[in-house]
């Protein structure tokens, strides 16, 4: 019987084992997706990639090489371009990278920002070297005493920066370096430094290529690791545990037109986790506003001590909340953890989302707010300040008796352009929601 | 026993709600009105449109004079309410079987669509066709030598009545005006859309004259400074006639633009307010919305629920619209987008389509179904004497709290709708 017991202990504790040892998250690092709903990578393109991959490569495959990259590592040491070569080291050499990352991506097993990441820095890795021509010259600075110094840092980089940091963080502290030494440091400057270690045999063929292409891929200009990614998710979550990490939106995976970033991605990417939970914090409040029954204006009578209780109607309790949302915003930029920077609605919006402070559901609408104060211009709204403009003119240059008809088109375009702001004129509104 | 179930069978056989077949006015699918053969439904009477829900009565019944029983007394009028026969005159006729038709119609929408029990325990509604007198709270109908009401319509509150004059105590009533041609001249309005057009002209004015200006200013600096360039001289006849001549012409239109504007205008208006199916659906509105909105007097509120219930009814944004024969004002449209003006919570402005477009518009945010059962129990958390800016805009609130499947975000979306219209 005891014999029997034991036993059972044994397989228990193996069996335990055996599930804990599929979790990737051995260090409690996970990448998993929890906050965005459609990728805004998923285009058709994408979609048909992974197809195509599936086909050679199974499901349960891409998950495994995906565990097996995350295993052992600490998130101190969470490289994107290690975990890009511990994942392709457990899938076939033919499969496309890229749509493996995108394939985790649709399975939600890391998001678009990790999306981003890592096919940044497989695309800084596997880079084909441009054609260069046969007699390519090489550039050094005119200052001998600062090449010496780059090179130096060059010939150093493997012991000093790469040995203790991620190779995209090396390679930033590096590029840091020439900025110390020459701040006016070209990019023609840093190709002829690397080339000249290469020459002298002070760096090897395959860290030439790497440098090289990571110069290519101007590496030093990327605002975001996986390492620190991952740091700043940790503490938004520590902070402000999710209630329902099911809940996704795609709100916040909608494209930011002109940087080509979603507006999650550029949330992570331009705010530390410190501004992103007081930029939460005003909606939070706006949210409280905007639910309130009853705001009241009390005047102190100095005189008797009276108390004067001027009471909001509803179109005022509204564009209060509106117009202490713009204030607050614009304050922002006073707050000394912002440095001057004043972060658009949107992306007060989204870090409110990020760390739970309104849900999934409500996004959309109280996202949309701004075109209360910001009003989206339409092509016609656009162009009648063309025409009015060109009209001005036409009214004195079309001779008469034409002359009247631009001057007739000007009155028809004042006549049925819609006041964004009716209101603005009404004495008996406390509060314009546009000022 | 057995006397009893022949009793029953009896009554029942009269009780039995009858069927008739008569011309009405009614809307054809492009909106038209025609007068086309329905189904009076409900009726109790198979000789005249009395009803078990409406009885349509030609203005204030059958009438005799009593004379004076005693010295001193005055000769009285007693008046009996007599229901339209079928064998009445064509014109009578037609109005009374419009209106019974589509009174039938609206009491059905608010008792079976939107399960209003008001409605359904409501007693037998009286409709007066062709009745000119004013009402009076306390005598019903106002004495006969006061001004006569035409082109008109309007729902009675039921009345207690008054016994020292024998006035006995009414139900709620609905009187439609007969018709009257009227001549432009006397005819009062508000004048709100003149108003809205004369700013626009006066904007073309002023850009008249600021252009006729800006060009004689180019071409004298021009002819000044190169006089050897050969323009020619603005300070010619020629070029003054034709520089100023249509500065002229529009300050002469701009002066003149009130006298014009009324002889261009039509002439006569008239409304028969009888054969309007959504002033008759109005007018139900009226009563059927009557638990709550009190009907002491008019005010936008009121009216503005009364057009909302009748758009749906009639299925259409526009009321009273395309049916010149009978009615040669403006309609009303609720897709017409006009900003609040404080001149709105007037009641000399409560018949102007605002509240009813406002009201259209907060349906198409909630969506049609949810958005009709919202507007009928809006009226939970309205008054008669509620303001468009405060009581209205609370009421939505509070409704939206009751009954949004989404409170948050609908409230929301109403307040933005609200602010865009200027409240």
């Amino acid at each position: 019987m005891l014999c029997y017991i034991f036993w059972y202990m044994q397989f228990l504790s193996l069996l335990s084992l055996f599930f804990v040892s599929f979790t990737y998250a051995a260090d409690g690092v996970s990448l998993r997706n929890d906050r965005e709903g459609e990728s805004v990578y998923a285009l058709k393109s994408v979609t048909k990639s992974i197809t195509t991959l599936l086909k050679t490569v199974s499901a349960a495959e891409i998950k495994e090489a995906l565990k097996a990259g995350m295993k052992d590592t600490q998130e101190a040491k969470l490289c994107s371009f290690d975990l890009n070569t511990k994942i392709q080291k457990a899938l076939p050499a033919s499969a496309d990278y890229k749509a493996v990352v995108h394939y985790l991506r649709s399975q939600n097993e890391i998001d678009d920002s990790i999306v981003r990441i890592l096919i940044r820095a497989h695309e800084a890795h596997t880079m084909k070297f441009p054609e260069q021509e046969e007699n390519h010259a090489y550039w050094l600075p005119k200052d001998e005493a600062k090449v010496t110094d780059m090179y130096l840092a060059v010939e150093s980089f493997e012991k000093k920066f790469l040995a203790v940091s991620c190779f995209d963080e090396a390679y930033k502290s590096l590029h840091n370096e020439f900025m110390k030494v020459d701040k006016k440091v070209k990019d023609h400057h840093i190709e002829a430094i690397f080339h000249k270690a290469l020459v002298e045999n002070k760096i090897s063929q395959k860290l030439f290529e790497r440098l090289e292409r990571a110069r290519l891929s101007e590496v030093q200009k990327w605002t975001l690791s996986l390492k620190d990614y991952v740091k700043k998710i940790r503490s938004l979550r520590n902070q402000y545990p999710l209630r329902d990490v099911s809940e996704k939106s795609k709100f916040v995976t909608e494209e930011v037109k002109k940087i080509n970033l979603s507006r999650r991605q550029k949330l992570l990417e331009n705010y530390s986790d410190l501004q992103i939970v007081v930029m939460a914090n005003v909606i939070k409040k706006l949210r409280t506003r905007l639910d309130s029954d009853r705001m009241e204006i009390l005047v102190y009578a100095p005189e008797d001590g009276t108390t004067e209780v001027i009471p909001l109607n509803p179109m005022d309790r509204f564009c209060f909340c509106v117009v202490k949302l713009r204030d607050e915003m614009a304050q922002l930029r006073l707050n000394t953890y912002f440095n001057g920077r004043s972060p658009d609605y949107v992306d007060l919006v989204t870090a409110a989302f990020e760390i739970g402070l309104i849900p999934a559901s409500e996004l959309d609408t109280v996202g949309n707010m701004e075109e209360i104060w910001n009003p989206k211009k339409t092509f016609w709204d656009k162009a009648k300040v063309w025409i009015t403009t060109i009209g001005s003119v036409a009214s004195i240059v079309v001779p008469p008796p034409y002359g009247f008809i631009p001057a007739l088109a000007m009155v028809v375009i004042q006549a049925t352009s819609t006041d964004t702001d009716p209101a603005a004129s009404d004495p008996t509104r406390l509060f314009k929601c546009k000022n | 026993m057995q006397k009893l179930i022949l009793a029953t069978l009896l009554f029942s056989s009269f009780a039995h709600a009858l069927e008739v077949e008569h011309k009405a006015v009614v809307r054809v699918e492009s909106g038209k009105a025609r007068i086309e053969t329905v189904t009076l439904m409900d009726l109790v009477s198979d000789r005249a449109f009395d009803g078990e829900h409406f009885m349509v009565v030609k203005g204030k019944g059958k009438c005799s004079i009593i004379p004076p029983q005693k010295e001193g007394e005055k000769e009285k009028e007693v008046c009996v309410d007599e229901p339209v026969s079928f064998d009445a005159d064509e014109a009578t006729l037609l109005r009374a079987s419009t209106t019974y038709y589509h009174l039938t119609k609206a009491r059905d929408y608010f008792q079976n669509h939107l399960k209003s029990d008001y409605v359904k325990s409501m007693e037998k509604v009286v409709i007066r066709i062709e009745h000119q007198n004013q009402f009076s709270e306390l005598g019903h109908f106002a004495n006969n030598n006061l001004e006569p009401q035409f082109n008109n319509a309007l729902t009675v509150p039921a009345g207690k009545g008054l016994a020292s004059r024998n006035v006995t105590p009414w139900g709620l009533e609905i009187w439609f005006r007969p018709v009257k041609r009227v001549n432009l001249n006397d005819l009062q309005v508000n004048n709100l859309q003149a108003k809205e057009f004369k700013a626009l002209l006066s904007g073309f004015r002023n850009q008249i004259h600021m252009q006729s200006l800006s060009r004689f200013l180019s071409s004298s600096v021009t002819f000044l400074t190169q006089a050897s360039s050969g323009a020619s001289s603005p300070f010619s006849l020629d070029s003054l006639i034709r520089t100023a001549g249509s500065s002229l012409v529009m300050e002469a239109g701009y002066i003149f633009i009130d006298p014009i504007t009324k002889a261009t205008s039509r002439q006569w208006y008239w409304l028969d307010t009888a054969m309007i199916p959504e002033i008759i659906y109005h007018e139900y509105a009226h009563a059927a919305l009557s638990d709550y909105l009190v009907l002491s007097h008019s005010t936008a509120i009121i009216e503005g629920m009364a057009d909302f219930f009748a758009g749906q009814i009639a299925k259409s944004p526009t009321l009273a619209k395309k049916i010149k024969k009978y009615n040669t004002f403006n309609g009303k449209d609720a897709k017409r987008k006009k900003d609040y003006q404080i001149e709105f919570e007037l009641g000399e402005y409560a018949n102007t389509d605002f509240v009813f477009g406002l009201l259209w518009e907060m349906k198409n945010i909630l969506g049609e179904e949810k958005g009709e059962s919202f507007m009928f129990d809006l009226r939970k958390n309205l008054n008669t004497n509620s303001s468009i800016r405060n009581g209205l805009v609370e009421g939505l609130i509070k409704t939206c709290k009751e009954e949004c499947s989404d409170p948050f975000n609908d409230r929301i979306r109403i307040l933005k709708a609200l602010n865009l219209r200027g409240i």
